[in-house]
Protein backbone atom coordinates (compact mmCIF):
# COMPACT_ATOMS: atom_id res chain seq x y z
CA UNK A 1 0.00 0.00 0.00
CA UNK A 2 2.59 2.34 1.11
CA UNK A 3 4.47 1.87 -2.34
CA UNK A 4 1.06 2.20 -4.53
CA UNK A 5 1.22 6.14 -2.62
CA UNK A 6 4.31 6.62 -3.16
CA UNK A 7 4.02 6.13 -6.68
CA UNK A 8 1.05 7.75 -6.88
CA UNK A 9 2.28 10.47 -4.85
CA UNK A 10 5.29 10.91 -6.62
CA UNK A 11 3.55 10.85 -9.92
CA UNK A 12 0.98 14.06 -8.71
CA UNK A 13 4.94 15.85 -7.25
CA UNK A 14 5.84 15.45 -10.89
CA UNK A 15 3.07 17.52 -12.35
CA UNK A 16 3.29 19.92 -9.53
CA UNK A 17 7.21 19.85 -10.46
CA UNK A 18 6.95 20.84 -14.00
CA UNK A 19 3.95 23.74 -13.34
CA UNK A 20 6.60 24.72 -11.08
CA UNK A 21 9.29 24.82 -13.43
CA UNK A 22 7.26 26.21 -16.29
CA UNK A 23 6.94 29.06 -14.45
CA UNK A 24 9.64 30.53 -12.91
CA UNK A 25 11.38 29.72 -16.86
CA UNK A 26 8.57 32.11 -17.92
CA UNK A 27 7.95 34.88 -15.13
CA UNK A 28 12.09 35.33 -14.27
CA UNK A 29 12.45 36.88 -17.70
CA UNK A 30 9.11 37.99 -18.21
CA UNK A 31 9.38 40.12 -14.66
CA UNK A 32 11.78 42.11 -15.65
CA UNK A 33 10.06 42.76 -18.89
CA UNK A 34 6.93 44.31 -16.88
CA UNK A 35 9.08 45.95 -14.42
CA UNK A 36 11.23 47.64 -17.30
CA UNK A 37 7.77 48.83 -18.71
CA UNK A 38 6.59 49.59 -15.23
CA UNK A 39 9.75 52.14 -15.25
CA UNK A 40 9.14 53.63 -18.70
CA UNK A 41 9.59 57.10 -19.51
CA UNK A 42 6.54 56.88 -21.66
CA UNK A 43 3.96 57.23 -19.26
CA UNK A 44 1.08 55.73 -20.98
CA UNK A 45 3.04 52.98 -21.41
CA UNK A 46 3.88 52.71 -17.82
CA UNK A 47 0.56 53.74 -16.58
CA UNK A 48 -0.61 50.30 -18.44
CA UNK A 49 1.72 48.21 -17.17
CA UNK A 50 1.32 49.24 -13.94
CA UNK A 51 -2.70 48.57 -14.61
CA UNK A 52 -1.88 45.02 -15.17
CA UNK A 53 0.29 44.53 -12.44
CA UNK A 54 -3.01 46.06 -9.84
CA UNK A 55 -5.06 44.05 -11.71
CA UNK A 56 -2.84 40.75 -11.43
CA UNK A 57 -1.57 41.38 -8.02
CA UNK A 58 -4.96 42.35 -6.95
CA UNK A 59 -7.22 38.93 -7.27
CA UNK A 60 -6.48 35.73 -6.61
CA UNK A 61 -4.63 33.16 -8.59
CA UNK A 62 -7.61 30.98 -8.44
CA UNK A 63 -9.76 33.29 -10.20
CA UNK A 64 -7.09 34.11 -12.62
CA UNK A 65 -6.53 30.33 -13.10
CA UNK A 66 -10.05 29.66 -13.90
CA UNK A 67 -10.78 32.80 -15.90
CA UNK A 68 -7.39 32.25 -18.06
CA UNK A 69 -8.96 27.90 -18.66
CA UNK A 70 -12.33 28.21 -18.88
CA UNK A 71 -12.84 32.22 -20.62
CA UNK A 72 -11.75 31.43 -24.04
CA UNK A 73 -13.75 28.90 -24.83
CA UNK A 74 -16.99 30.63 -23.24
CA UNK A 75 -16.19 33.65 -25.91
CA UNK A 76 -15.43 31.43 -28.77
CA UNK A 77 -17.93 28.79 -28.08
CA UNK A 78 -16.75 25.37 -28.46
CA UNK A 79 -13.38 26.21 -29.52
CA UNK A 80 -10.68 25.13 -26.97
CA UNK A 81 -8.03 27.85 -26.91
CA UNK A 82 -5.95 25.65 -24.89
CA UNK A 83 -6.14 21.61 -26.47
CA UNK A 84 -7.70 18.72 -24.86
CA UNK A 85 -7.06 16.67 -22.07
CA UNK A 86 -4.22 17.43 -19.36
CA UNK A 87 -1.68 18.72 -21.38
CA UNK A 88 -3.95 21.51 -22.68
CA UNK A 89 -4.66 21.84 -18.91
CA UNK A 90 -1.52 22.46 -17.93
CA UNK A 91 -0.73 24.92 -20.29
CA UNK A 92 -3.28 27.18 -19.73
CA UNK A 93 -1.95 26.96 -15.99
CA UNK A 94 1.29 27.79 -16.66
CA UNK A 95 0.17 30.96 -19.20
CA UNK A 96 -1.95 31.66 -15.34
CA UNK A 97 0.99 30.89 -13.35
CA UNK A 98 3.79 33.00 -15.34
CA UNK A 99 1.47 35.67 -15.92
CA UNK A 100 0.40 35.93 -12.36
CA UNK A 101 4.27 35.34 -11.06
CA UNK A 102 5.52 38.09 -13.89
CA UNK A 103 3.91 40.21 -12.03
CA UNK A 104 4.98 39.74 -8.44
CA UNK A 105 8.67 39.14 -10.38
CA UNK A 106 8.28 42.34 -11.68
CA UNK A 107 7.80 44.83 -8.30
CA UNK A 108 10.76 42.75 -6.74
CA UNK A 109 13.04 43.77 -10.00
CA UNK A 110 11.59 47.29 -9.99
CA UNK A 111 12.45 47.54 -6.27
CA UNK A 112 15.65 45.77 -6.25
CA UNK A 113 16.99 48.40 -9.54
CA UNK A 114 15.85 51.21 -7.61
CA UNK A 115 17.26 50.64 -4.31
CA UNK A 116 20.78 50.54 -6.28
CA UNK A 117 22.11 54.28 -5.28
CA UNK A 118 22.03 56.75 -8.27
CA UNK A 119 26.00 57.21 -7.96
CA UNK A 120 26.72 53.61 -9.23
CA UNK A 121 25.17 55.33 -12.53
CA UNK A 122 26.83 58.62 -12.84
CA UNK A 123 30.02 56.80 -11.87
CA UNK A 124 29.63 54.76 -14.88
CA UNK A 125 28.36 57.66 -16.97
CA UNK A 126 31.07 59.71 -16.00
CA UNK A 127 33.61 56.82 -16.78
CA UNK A 128 31.91 56.97 -20.50
CA UNK A 129 30.21 53.84 -20.28
CA UNK A 130 26.92 53.29 -22.02
CA UNK A 131 23.47 52.76 -20.30
CA UNK A 132 23.49 49.03 -21.53
CA UNK A 133 27.09 48.62 -19.77
CA UNK A 134 25.85 49.97 -16.90
CA UNK A 135 23.10 47.99 -16.64
CA UNK A 136 24.62 44.92 -17.55
CA UNK A 137 28.55 45.56 -15.38
CA UNK A 138 27.42 47.59 -12.44
CA UNK A 139 24.31 47.63 -11.69
CA UNK A 140 22.92 43.92 -12.63
CA UNK A 141 24.90 42.34 -10.05
CA UNK A 142 24.01 44.22 -7.09
CA UNK A 143 20.77 44.05 -8.23
CA UNK A 144 20.51 40.43 -7.87
CA UNK A 145 22.19 39.86 -4.48
CA UNK A 146 19.53 42.36 -3.44
CA UNK A 147 16.39 40.69 -4.98
CA UNK A 148 17.62 37.06 -4.08
CA UNK A 149 15.57 37.35 -0.46
CA UNK A 150 12.58 38.03 -1.68
CA UNK A 151 12.56 35.94 -4.70
CA UNK A 152 13.41 33.36 -2.34
CA UNK A 153 10.42 33.92 -0.34
CA UNK A 154 8.00 33.48 -3.51
CA UNK A 155 9.54 30.96 -5.06
CA UNK A 156 9.08 29.18 -1.48
CA UNK A 157 5.52 30.23 -2.33
CA UNK A 158 5.48 29.05 -5.63
CA UNK A 159 5.74 25.62 -4.49
CA UNK A 160 2.84 25.52 -2.55
CA UNK A 161 0.48 27.51 -4.77
CA UNK A 162 1.40 24.61 -7.53
CA UNK A 163 -1.53 22.91 -5.65
CA UNK A 164 -4.00 25.62 -7.19
CA UNK A 165 -3.83 23.99 -10.04
CA UNK A 166 -6.17 21.54 -8.78
CA UNK A 167 -9.04 23.85 -9.40
CA UNK A 168 -8.91 23.46 -13.24
CA UNK A 169 -8.15 19.26 -12.31
CA UNK A 170 -4.48 18.88 -12.66
CA UNK A 171 -3.76 15.82 -10.92
CA UNK A 172 -0.93 17.72 -8.63
CA UNK A 173 0.66 16.67 -5.38
CA UNK A 174 -2.19 17.38 -3.26
CA UNK A 175 -4.92 16.16 -5.33
CA UNK A 176 -3.32 13.20 -5.60
CA UNK A 177 -2.91 13.02 -1.53
CA UNK A 178 -6.53 14.00 -1.36
CA UNK A 179 -7.71 11.38 -3.71
CA UNK A 180 -6.88 9.00 -0.93
CA UNK A 181 -9.71 10.58 1.58
CA UNK A 182 -12.58 9.43 -0.69
CA UNK A 183 -11.27 5.99 -2.70
CA UNK A 184 -9.72 4.15 0.74
CA UNK A 185 -10.84 6.63 3.51
CA UNK A 186 -7.41 7.50 4.28
CA UNK A 187 -5.52 10.44 5.13
CA UNK A 188 -2.19 9.40 6.28
CA UNK A 189 -1.11 9.77 2.12
CA UNK A 190 -2.59 14.08 2.15
CA UNK A 191 -0.32 14.07 5.35
CA UNK A 192 2.91 12.22 3.50
CA UNK A 193 1.94 15.07 0.61
CA UNK A 194 3.04 18.04 3.05
CA UNK A 195 6.81 15.74 4.09
CA UNK A 196 7.12 16.19 -0.57
CA UNK A 197 6.67 19.84 0.19
CA UNK A 198 8.79 20.29 3.31
CA UNK A 199 11.83 18.70 1.38
CA UNK A 200 11.58 20.26 -1.82
CA UNK A 201 11.23 23.68 -0.25
CA UNK A 202 13.94 23.00 2.45
CA UNK A 203 16.52 22.46 -0.74
CA UNK A 204 15.42 25.50 -2.19
CA UNK A 205 15.96 27.54 0.96
CA UNK A 206 19.59 26.20 1.23
CA UNK A 207 20.11 26.57 -2.57
CA UNK A 208 18.91 30.26 -1.76
CA UNK A 209 21.19 30.58 1.39
CA UNK A 210 24.29 29.12 -0.39
CA UNK A 211 23.66 32.19 -2.93
CA UNK A 212 23.52 34.45 -0.92
CA UNK A 213 26.61 33.80 1.14
CA UNK A 214 28.32 33.13 -2.28
CA UNK A 215 27.55 36.82 -2.74
CA UNK A 216 28.32 38.05 0.51
CA UNK A 217 31.60 39.20 -0.22
CA UNK A 218 30.52 42.84 -1.13
CA UNK A 219 28.40 45.70 0.11
CA UNK B 1 43.60 81.74 -25.67
CA UNK B 2 43.14 79.89 -22.27
CA UNK B 3 43.69 75.50 -21.95
CA UNK B 4 39.81 75.95 -20.53
CA UNK B 5 37.89 77.86 -21.26
CA UNK B 6 33.97 78.39 -19.65
CA UNK B 7 31.50 81.03 -21.20
CA UNK B 8 28.57 82.20 -19.59
CA UNK B 9 27.25 78.94 -18.56
CA UNK B 10 24.03 78.78 -16.76
CA UNK B 11 21.67 76.09 -15.32
CA UNK B 12 17.88 75.95 -14.31
CA UNK B 13 16.12 73.76 -12.12
CA UNK B 14 12.31 74.21 -12.13
CA UNK B 15 12.57 77.82 -12.77
CA UNK B 16 15.65 78.54 -10.83
CA UNK B 17 18.53 79.71 -12.01
CA UNK B 18 21.33 77.57 -9.52
CA UNK B 19 23.60 78.34 -11.89
CA UNK B 20 24.61 81.39 -14.01
CA UNK B 21 26.99 83.65 -16.13
CA UNK B 22 29.57 81.05 -14.82
CA UNK B 23 32.70 82.32 -16.71
CA UNK B 24 36.40 80.53 -15.99
CA UNK B 25 39.64 79.88 -17.69
CA UNK B 26 42.04 77.77 -16.18
CA UNK B 27 45.76 77.32 -18.06
CA UNK B 28 47.36 73.29 -18.40
CA UNK B 29 48.33 71.83 -15.45
CA UNK B 30 46.94 74.28 -12.94
CA UNK B 31 44.66 73.40 -10.19
CA UNK B 32 41.47 75.63 -9.52
CA UNK B 33 40.00 75.23 -6.24
CA UNK B 34 36.02 76.00 -5.80
CA UNK B 35 35.41 77.24 -2.36
CA UNK B 36 32.01 78.99 -1.75
CA UNK B 37 29.19 78.32 0.89
CA UNK B 38 26.77 75.46 1.03
CA UNK B 39 24.18 75.16 -1.68
CA UNK B 40 24.71 77.63 -4.34
CA UNK B 41 25.94 75.39 -7.16
CA UNK B 42 29.75 73.93 -6.63
CA UNK B 43 28.32 70.47 -7.70
CA UNK B 44 25.36 71.93 -10.06
CA UNK B 45 28.74 73.47 -11.72
CA UNK B 46 31.02 69.71 -11.56
CA UNK B 47 27.93 68.09 -12.82
CA UNK B 48 27.25 69.99 -15.93
CA UNK B 49 31.09 69.88 -16.89
CA UNK B 50 30.78 66.40 -16.74
CA UNK B 51 27.16 66.01 -18.72
CA UNK B 52 25.48 64.66 -15.50
CA UNK B 53 23.55 68.19 -16.22
CA UNK B 54 23.22 69.52 -19.33
CA UNK B 55 23.62 73.13 -19.15
CA UNK B 56 20.92 75.09 -20.48
CA UNK B 57 23.42 78.20 -21.73
CA UNK B 58 27.27 78.37 -22.48
CA UNK B 59 30.03 77.44 -23.66
CA UNK B 60 33.03 74.81 -23.18
CA UNK B 61 36.08 75.29 -24.93
CA UNK B 62 39.22 72.66 -24.40
CA UNK B 63 42.17 73.30 -26.32
CA UNK B 64 40.37 75.39 -29.12
CA UNK B 65 38.32 72.98 -29.71
CA UNK B 66 34.02 73.16 -28.45
CA UNK B 67 33.07 70.62 -26.56
CA UNK B 68 29.78 71.80 -26.10
CA UNK B 69 27.35 75.01 -27.35
CA UNK B 70 23.74 75.00 -25.23
CA UNK B 71 22.78 76.86 -28.72
CA UNK B 72 23.85 73.70 -30.91
CA UNK B 73 22.63 71.29 -28.85
CA UNK B 74 19.52 72.95 -28.33
CA UNK B 75 19.34 73.81 -31.99
CA UNK B 76 19.86 70.13 -33.42
CA UNK B 77 20.01 68.09 -30.14
CA UNK B 78 23.73 67.29 -30.53
CA UNK B 79 25.29 65.83 -27.99
CA UNK B 80 29.29 66.41 -26.93
CA UNK B 81 31.27 64.48 -28.66
CA UNK B 82 34.10 63.39 -26.71
CA UNK B 83 34.31 63.09 -22.94
CA UNK B 84 37.07 65.52 -21.97
CA UNK B 85 36.40 65.42 -18.07
CA UNK B 86 36.94 63.19 -15.45
CA UNK B 87 34.89 63.55 -12.06
CA UNK B 88 35.85 62.46 -8.25
CA UNK B 89 32.43 61.91 -6.06
CA UNK B 90 32.01 62.68 -2.36
CA UNK B 91 31.19 59.83 -1.76
CA UNK B 92 33.57 57.71 -4.00
CA UNK B 93 30.88 55.67 -5.90
CA UNK B 94 33.36 52.59 -6.37
CA UNK B 95 31.55 49.62 -7.60
CA UNK B 96 31.49 47.39 -4.73
CA UNK B 97 31.13 43.66 -6.41
CA UNK B 98 34.69 44.59 -7.93
CA UNK B 99 38.27 44.64 -7.03
CA UNK B 100 40.15 47.73 -6.66
CA UNK B 101 41.81 46.65 -9.54
CA UNK B 102 38.80 45.37 -11.46
CA UNK B 103 37.38 49.14 -10.65
CA UNK B 104 40.24 50.86 -12.53
CA UNK B 105 40.02 48.30 -15.36
CA UNK B 106 36.53 48.13 -16.19
CA UNK B 107 35.97 51.51 -18.30
CA UNK B 108 38.54 51.05 -20.48
CA UNK B 109 38.01 47.84 -21.03
CA UNK B 110 35.30 48.48 -22.27
CA UNK B 111 36.08 51.42 -24.09
CA UNK B 112 38.89 49.03 -25.80
CA UNK B 113 41.29 51.35 -24.96
CA UNK B 114 43.96 48.82 -25.41
CA UNK B 115 45.10 44.99 -25.19
CA UNK B 116 44.15 43.46 -21.72
CA UNK B 117 47.52 43.31 -20.41
CA UNK B 118 48.76 46.80 -21.54
CA UNK B 119 45.33 48.08 -19.58
CA UNK B 120 46.00 45.81 -16.88
CA UNK B 121 49.88 47.26 -16.42
CA UNK B 122 48.68 50.52 -16.87
CA UNK B 123 45.87 49.86 -13.92
CA UNK B 124 48.35 48.88 -11.52
CA UNK B 125 50.62 51.69 -12.09
CA UNK B 126 47.61 53.98 -11.32
CA UNK B 127 46.73 51.80 -8.22
CA UNK B 128 50.54 52.11 -6.82
CA UNK B 129 50.92 55.54 -7.64
CA UNK B 130 47.52 56.71 -5.21
CA UNK B 131 49.49 53.87 -2.32
CA UNK B 132 47.25 51.36 -2.96
CA UNK B 133 49.91 48.39 -4.45
CA UNK B 134 48.75 46.09 -1.72
CA UNK B 135 45.47 46.61 -2.00
CA UNK B 136 44.77 45.87 -6.08
CA UNK B 137 43.10 42.72 -4.97
CA UNK B 138 41.00 43.94 -2.33
CA UNK B 139 37.36 44.61 -2.33
CA UNK B 140 35.75 48.24 -1.33
CA UNK B 141 34.36 47.06 2.15
CA UNK B 142 37.52 46.16 2.70
CA UNK B 143 39.08 49.70 2.60
CA UNK B 144 39.24 52.69 4.85
CA UNK B 145 36.99 55.68 3.09
CA UNK B 146 40.74 57.27 2.33
CA UNK B 147 41.46 54.45 0.15
CA UNK B 148 38.34 54.23 -1.28
CA UNK B 149 38.46 57.55 -2.14
CA UNK B 150 42.44 56.94 -3.56
CA UNK B 151 40.93 53.84 -5.34
CA UNK B 152 38.13 56.17 -6.79
CA UNK B 153 40.50 58.36 -8.08
CA UNK B 154 42.76 55.91 -9.69
CA UNK B 155 39.64 54.77 -11.53
CA UNK B 156 38.79 58.29 -12.51
CA UNK B 157 42.49 58.17 -13.99
CA UNK B 158 42.49 55.57 -16.00
CA UNK B 159 40.63 56.87 -18.78
CA UNK B 160 42.71 59.74 -18.91
CA UNK B 161 40.72 62.63 -18.67
CA UNK B 162 41.89 65.89 -19.75
CA UNK B 163 40.49 67.72 -16.87
CA UNK B 164 39.69 65.75 -13.42
CA UNK B 165 37.31 67.41 -11.64
CA UNK B 166 37.08 66.85 -7.37
CA UNK B 167 33.48 67.13 -5.74
CA UNK B 168 34.29 67.96 -2.00
CA UNK B 169 37.01 64.27 -2.04
CA UNK B 170 37.57 64.71 1.40
CA UNK B 171 34.62 65.80 3.18
CA UNK B 172 33.33 62.36 4.68
CA UNK B 173 37.02 61.35 5.61
CA UNK B 174 38.62 62.16 8.84
CA UNK B 175 41.59 64.60 9.03
CA UNK B 176 44.30 61.88 9.12
CA UNK B 177 42.80 60.18 6.17
CA UNK B 178 41.80 63.65 4.57
CA UNK B 179 46.18 63.88 4.01
CA UNK B 180 46.45 60.91 2.32
CA UNK B 181 43.71 62.09 -0.52
CA UNK B 182 45.16 65.76 -0.61
CA UNK B 183 48.53 64.43 -1.07
CA UNK B 184 47.58 62.00 -3.90
CA UNK B 185 46.03 65.69 -5.56
CA UNK B 186 49.23 67.31 -5.08
CA UNK B 187 51.13 64.64 -6.48
CA UNK B 188 48.38 65.01 -9.52
CA UNK B 189 49.58 68.44 -9.51
CA UNK B 190 53.47 67.69 -9.76
CA UNK B 191 52.73 65.16 -12.67
CA UNK B 192 50.70 68.12 -15.08
CA UNK B 193 47.60 67.28 -14.39
CA UNK B 194 44.92 69.85 -14.70
CA UNK B 195 42.34 69.68 -11.99
CA UNK B 196 39.08 71.38 -10.65
CA UNK B 197 38.46 70.97 -6.84
CA UNK B 198 35.28 71.63 -5.10
CA UNK B 199 36.59 72.17 -1.06
CA UNK B 200 36.05 73.55 2.15
CA UNK B 201 39.83 72.51 2.88
CA UNK B 202 41.18 76.39 2.70
CA UNK B 203 44.44 75.74 3.90
CA UNK B 204 44.59 73.23 0.96
CA UNK B 205 43.02 75.19 -1.31
CA UNK B 206 45.25 78.43 -0.21
CA UNK B 207 48.89 76.27 -0.91
CA UNK B 208 48.06 74.03 -3.26
CA UNK B 209 45.88 76.10 -6.07
CA UNK B 210 47.17 78.16 -8.70
CA UNK B 211 43.45 79.91 -9.05
CA UNK B 212 41.04 79.99 -6.69
CA UNK B 213 36.88 80.93 -7.43
CA UNK B 214 34.08 81.89 -5.04
CA UNK B 215 31.24 80.66 -6.35
CA UNK B 216 28.08 82.84 -4.48
CA UNK B 217 24.26 83.06 -5.76
CA UNK B 218 25.03 80.63 -8.52
CA UNK B 219 28.02 82.51 -9.57
CA UNK B 220 31.58 83.21 -9.57
CA UNK B 221 32.22 86.23 -7.64
CA UNK B 222 35.51 86.22 -6.87
CA UNK B 223 38.24 85.02 -9.43
CA UNK B 224 42.09 85.16 -8.45
CA UNK B 225 44.96 83.77 -6.94
CA UNK B 226 45.21 82.22 -3.56
CA UNK B 227 47.37 85.17 -2.58
CA UNK B 228 44.01 86.98 -3.90
CA UNK B 229 41.10 85.43 -2.55
CA UNK B 230 42.33 85.10 0.85
CA UNK B 231 44.75 87.90 1.22
CA UNK B 232 42.72 90.44 0.32
CA UNK B 233 39.29 89.31 -0.44
CA UNK B 234 36.99 91.88 -2.48
CA UNK B 235 33.80 91.38 -1.82
CA UNK B 236 32.00 91.14 1.49
CA UNK B 237 30.07 87.80 0.76
CA UNK B 238 33.62 86.12 0.13
CA UNK B 239 35.10 88.23 3.16
CA UNK B 240 31.66 86.97 5.12
CA UNK B 241 32.53 83.36 4.08
CA UNK B 242 36.25 83.29 5.05
CA UNK B 243 35.53 84.92 8.45
CA UNK B 244 33.32 81.38 9.46
N1 LIG C 1 18.38 67.92 -9.67
C1 LIG C 1 18.03 69.05 -9.01
N2 LIG C 1 16.77 69.50 -9.07
C2 LIG C 1 16.40 70.62 -8.42
N3 LIG C 1 17.24 71.38 -7.70
C3 LIG C 1 18.51 71.00 -7.62
C4 LIG C 1 18.99 69.82 -8.27
N4 LIG C 1 20.31 69.70 -8.01
C5 LIG C 1 20.63 70.75 -7.23
N5 LIG C 1 19.58 71.54 -7.00
C6 LIG C 1 19.59 72.79 -6.20
O1 LIG C 1 20.62 73.59 -6.70
C7 LIG C 1 21.25 74.30 -5.64
C8 LIG C 1 22.75 74.10 -5.70
O2 LIG C 1 23.05 72.78 -5.33
P1 LIG C 1 24.51 72.19 -5.32
O3 LIG C 1 24.43 70.79 -4.87
O4 LIG C 1 25.14 72.44 -6.63
O5 LIG C 1 25.23 73.06 -4.21
P2 LIG C 1 26.67 72.91 -3.55
O6 LIG C 1 27.32 74.24 -3.68
O7 LIG C 1 27.38 71.76 -4.12
O8 LIG C 1 26.35 72.65 -2.02
P3 LIG C 1 27.13 71.77 -0.93
O9 LIG C 1 28.28 72.60 -0.44
O10 LIG C 1 26.10 71.57 0.13
O11 LIG C 1 27.55 70.51 -1.58
C9 LIG C 1 20.61 73.81 -4.36
O12 LIG C 1 19.68 74.78 -3.95
C10 LIG C 1 19.92 72.55 -4.75
O13 LIG C 1 18.77 72.36 -3.98
MG1 LIG D 1 28.00 69.87 -3.30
Amino acid sequence: MLREVLLNLLGGFGQSLRLFCYTLLGALPLGLVIAFGSMNRFQPLRALVRGLVWVVRGTPLMLQLIVIYYGPGLINKGNNLWGGGGAGRMTAAAVAFILNYACYFSEIYRGGIESIPRGQREAGQVLGMTGRQIFFRVQLKQVYKRILPPMGNEVITLVKDTCLARIIAIYELTYAGQAYIKSHGLIWPLLLTGVFYLLFSGLLSWLLRREEARLGYFE
Amino acid sequence: MAYLEIIGLGKRFGGVDVLHDVDLTLEKGQILSLIGPSGEGKTTFLRCLNFLETPDRGILRLNGETLFDAAQVKAKGKKPSRRAFGLVFQAFHLFPQYTVLENVMLAPTLAKKGRREELREKALDLIAKVGLADKADSYPNTLSGGQQQRAAIARALAMEPDVLCFDEPTSALDPLLTREVLNVIRLLKREGRTMIVVTHEMGFAREASDRVAFLSRGTVAELGTPGEIFEAPRTEALQRFLRE
